[in-house]
Formats: C-alpha cells, structure tokens, sequence
C-alpha cells in the first residue's frame, strides 16, 4: 500500500498536472489496498450459480456494475484458489479495469476477432465467453513464456474458439492473409495504472525508456489498424496512465491513416475522464477527448486507458 | 514454442471419433465442434469458423481445446473434454459423494463399486468433475497436477 508521504516529487507533478482539482482524491485512492476480482466463466458455469458458490463458501462478493460476469471479492479472497470450483475453471481471477476494453470491443459470435497482444489470456478467454465459444479468436503473442501462460488459461476455461500464433505484432501484417472485423490491441506498457499493487517510485520510467515503449506501442497500433476490414472496429488499451503512451500513440495513428476514425465508447454504470488533448506543450487531435482515461478513483480499479477506432471505409 | 501447422483429420477419421465417443458415452456429433489431431493420439476440439480459418494460417501455436486422447480401443476424455462434451453423455457416469469428490479431485483415487468399466464421466451435486478410469472397485483419477485442490 502507498503512503502519502513517500510520493515522489515527480509523480506528485506528472499527476497534479493531469489531474487537476480531483488530484487528492486520486491520492487517497491509491493509497487504498488493491481490490481483488474475479470474472465468473460462464463457458463452465452460469452467473448464478457461480455466485451461489461462492457466498456458500464465506466468499463475500458484490457485482461490478459494468459488467454481469464480473464480481469484486471483499471478503475471504485468499480462499478462492483452494476451492473446487476453481480447480474446475468456474473462476478467473481478473482485475476489474482489465474487463472494460472487451467490453468496449463487443464481440459477436459470428465474428472473427484479432488479440494482438494476448498472453496471459484473461481478456481473450473474456472474449470467448462473450462470443459463447462460437466465431474465431487469432490469439497473438511474441513472448513464449506469455504464450505457455495463455494456453495454460484457455485450457482451464475451457476455450475451443481460440488459435494462437507466437509473432511480433508489428509484423503480423505482412505475414497474415487475413482481416478482422474486430482487433484488441491490448499493448506492453509500463503498467503506471497499477498504483495501488505497486510503489509508484518505479511507474513514472525514464525519457528514454518512456519514448522506448511509445515506439513499440505505435508499430503494434499500426500494424493492427492495417488488419482491420473496412468499417471494422479496433480497442486500443493499456493499464497506463501516461499520456506519451496513449493519446500520443493514438494521436500518430490518426495523423497517419485518414480512415482511422475514434468513436466514443458506449458502455454503462462505468466512470471515467475523457482523453486529454494536449501534453506538454504538444496539442493532439481534438478527436481524443472521446477516449477514456479511468483513474482509479473512478470505479475502485486500476487505471486503464481505451480509445475505440473504427477504419472507415 | 515453434510455430507448427495444426494437424487437421480427414473427415472420416473425424467420424470415427465421433462414433466413439457415441458408442463410449453416448455423446451424438454436435453441430459447430470439429476436431483436430495433435500428436499421435491427442485431440482438439475447436470451434467451426476457427477450423475454417486455419487453412489461411501459414503457423499455429495451440489450436482449440485438449479434449483427450483416441486410441482404436478407447477415448479417454481430459478433464476439461470432460466439461464441454461431457453434459451430452447418456452412459459411462457415476457420481460421488462429498468426501469422495474431495478425495478425487486432490488426484487419489476412490473406492467405487458399479458394474461399469473402463472410463467414466465424474460427477459430484449435477457439476461435472472431470473423467476417471474405474477398474475393481476403484475409480482413478486423471485430474492432472496443476488442477488438483490444494489444502489453503
């Protein structure tokens, strides 16, 4: 848990700046002990008896109001590991924030979905059960320990609409003779959102590093965008809260492919700020101001950034 | 991992399977699963539309869902097989009580009288446990390590 008082000078700044007025607030917030969540598997189980299950065992839950399938444990998490349910793939533990961007990209179960940046798998493993194991899940990751973990996790969720590929995202385009209607482009970041499980000291990374990662994340946004079908939709994300890996990103896709287009989210019971449209002294599109920012005071999560963007015709 | 192209069976093999698990469990062919070979004896099953997409795919990593292993004497489902195929089973069930569903799913086996052999569907309170061997008054259990309860 952060302290107050132990809050580097440089965070305290980076944050003011973003935050404004609501500043304390978020302080207060990430001072809080994390939260613990858990995703009912409904590709094993229904919602109902998935929560029964657990208030028989003394696992105190309350429903996460943007999400039927999502329920954050207050009580007795530790427990849920050693249970027979979960042996049996009924649970995945999952935080809260990391559900909103398959929320966001909505997949249908007549749809075939991109995951460029899969591994470890709770959001691919979300999206099956969203498209009730039916359509196509292209599962993607560079990373062979990742990849271990994601066939680990559609295995125990008991996936059957998943194949994965072991590729740098930034050249999947020229080596996939396909196209999707829907891409999540979940991208490595340095994860600045998860204030609360970590100390902040180590969030806000050097210049070189920052802009290290800026460059990553815009080759995988690019790639992706290239292998979207026309009128196709793309969620961009990242448990960040840094403007240089976000609205920065996706304001360089914007600047360079004319039919990228960003759309405002629709999605209910869930706070959150819009996308900033300026970062030290660098203006961006005013089209960003749809994309959420979620803080962690917010909805009690971590932090998450999401743009939506559909390729226009 | 290296990138292999998935094995696919031709649609008689295919139907074979399925004849199989009819005769084993009672489990009809169900419309959208297809299934696909990995390794000697291993099967996957995957969606429809993830089948016909593999064709287009020049490399695969995993493909579908481990259902079990097919040899020309018997399937032995897996324990997730177990849970998605295992709902459309009309024979080759038991069911176990309390202590023994506690017993079975830490990997020991369980004392079990039936008249019935060879591999079973496992079942505790209408929730599908996994699939066991059962053989003189014993039913083994195949849940493998990773998922066996553990004592907190």
């Amino acid at each position: 848990m952060n302290d107050i008082d132990t809050l580097p000078s440089a965070f305290q700044r980076r944050f003011q700046k973003l935050l404004a007025k609501e500043y304390s607030r978020f302080v207060d917030s990430i001072c809080q002990a994390p939260n613990h969540f858990v995703r009912i598997n409904t590709l094993k189980t229904d919602i109902k008896s998935g929560v029964e299950h657990l208030e028989h065992l003394g696992i105190e839950t309350s429903p996460v109001p943007w999400y039927p399938a999502g329920f954050r444990i207050t009580d007795a998490f530790e427990q849920i590991p050693f249970t027979k349910e979960y042996s049996l793939g009924w649970y995945y533990i999952q935080e809260g924030g990391s559900m909103i961007p398959p929320i966001i990209l909505d997949p249908q179960p007549t749809d075939t979905v991109l995951d460029f940046c899969a591994a470890p798998g709770s959001k691919t493993t979300q999206m099956a059960q969203m498209m009730n194991n039916e359509g196509a899940i292209i599962a993607n990751d560079r990373s062979f320990r990742r990849l271990t973990s994601l066939g680990h996790n559609i295995q125990m969720c008991g996936v059957i609409n998943t194949i994965t590929l072991r590729q740098d995202g930034r050249h999947l385009s020229t080596r996939l003779p396909l196209q999707f209607e829907r891409i999540l482009v979940d991208v490595p970041c340095t994860a600045s959102g998860h204030l609360r499980s970590k100390p902040p000291q180590v969030k806000i990374p050097d210049r070189k590093r920052l802009f290290g990662i800026q460059a990553v994340q815009k080759g995988l946004l690019t790639a992706a965008f290239r292998l979207l079908k026309p009128n196709g939709v793309l969620v961009y994300s990242t448990c960040s809260l840094h403007p240089e890996e976000n609205e920065a990103v996706v304001n360089h896709l914007l600047e360079n492919s004319p039919n990228a287009m960003i759309e405002h989210p629709r999605i209910s019971n869930l706070q959150s700020h819009p996308g900033i449209t300026q970062w030290n002294e660098t203006p961006y599109q005013e089209a960003l101001s749809a994309c959420l920012r979620i803080y962690p005071h917010d909805n009690d999560t971590d932090g998450f950034f999401i743009a939506l963007i559909r390729k226009h015709m | 991992m290296s990138q292999r192209k998935s094995l696919t069976i031709d649609s008689q093999r295919e139907a074979q399977v399925w004849q199989h698990l009819f005769e084993q469990f009672g489990i009809p062919r169900i419309p959208g699963y297809r299934f696909l070979k990995s390794g000697r004896k291993r099967i996957r099953l995957i969606s429809e539309m993830a089948f016909n997409i593999l064709g287009n795919l020049p490399y695969t990593g995993t493909t579908g869902l481990y259902v079990g292993e097919y040899s020309p004497t018997a399937f032995r489902l897996s324990m997730d097989g177990a849970h998605i195929l295992g709902p459309y089973a009309t024979k080759q069930i038991v069911k176990l009580t309390d202590e023994q569903a506690e017993v079975w799913l830490q990997g020991e086996s369980v004392n079990y009288e039936d008249e019935q052999r060879g591999y079973v569907i496992v079942i505790h309170n209408d929730t599908i446990l996994g699939c066991g061997s059962l053989s003189e008054g014993k039913l083994r259990s195949f849940i493998p390590k990773i998922r066996r309860l553990k004592s907190p």
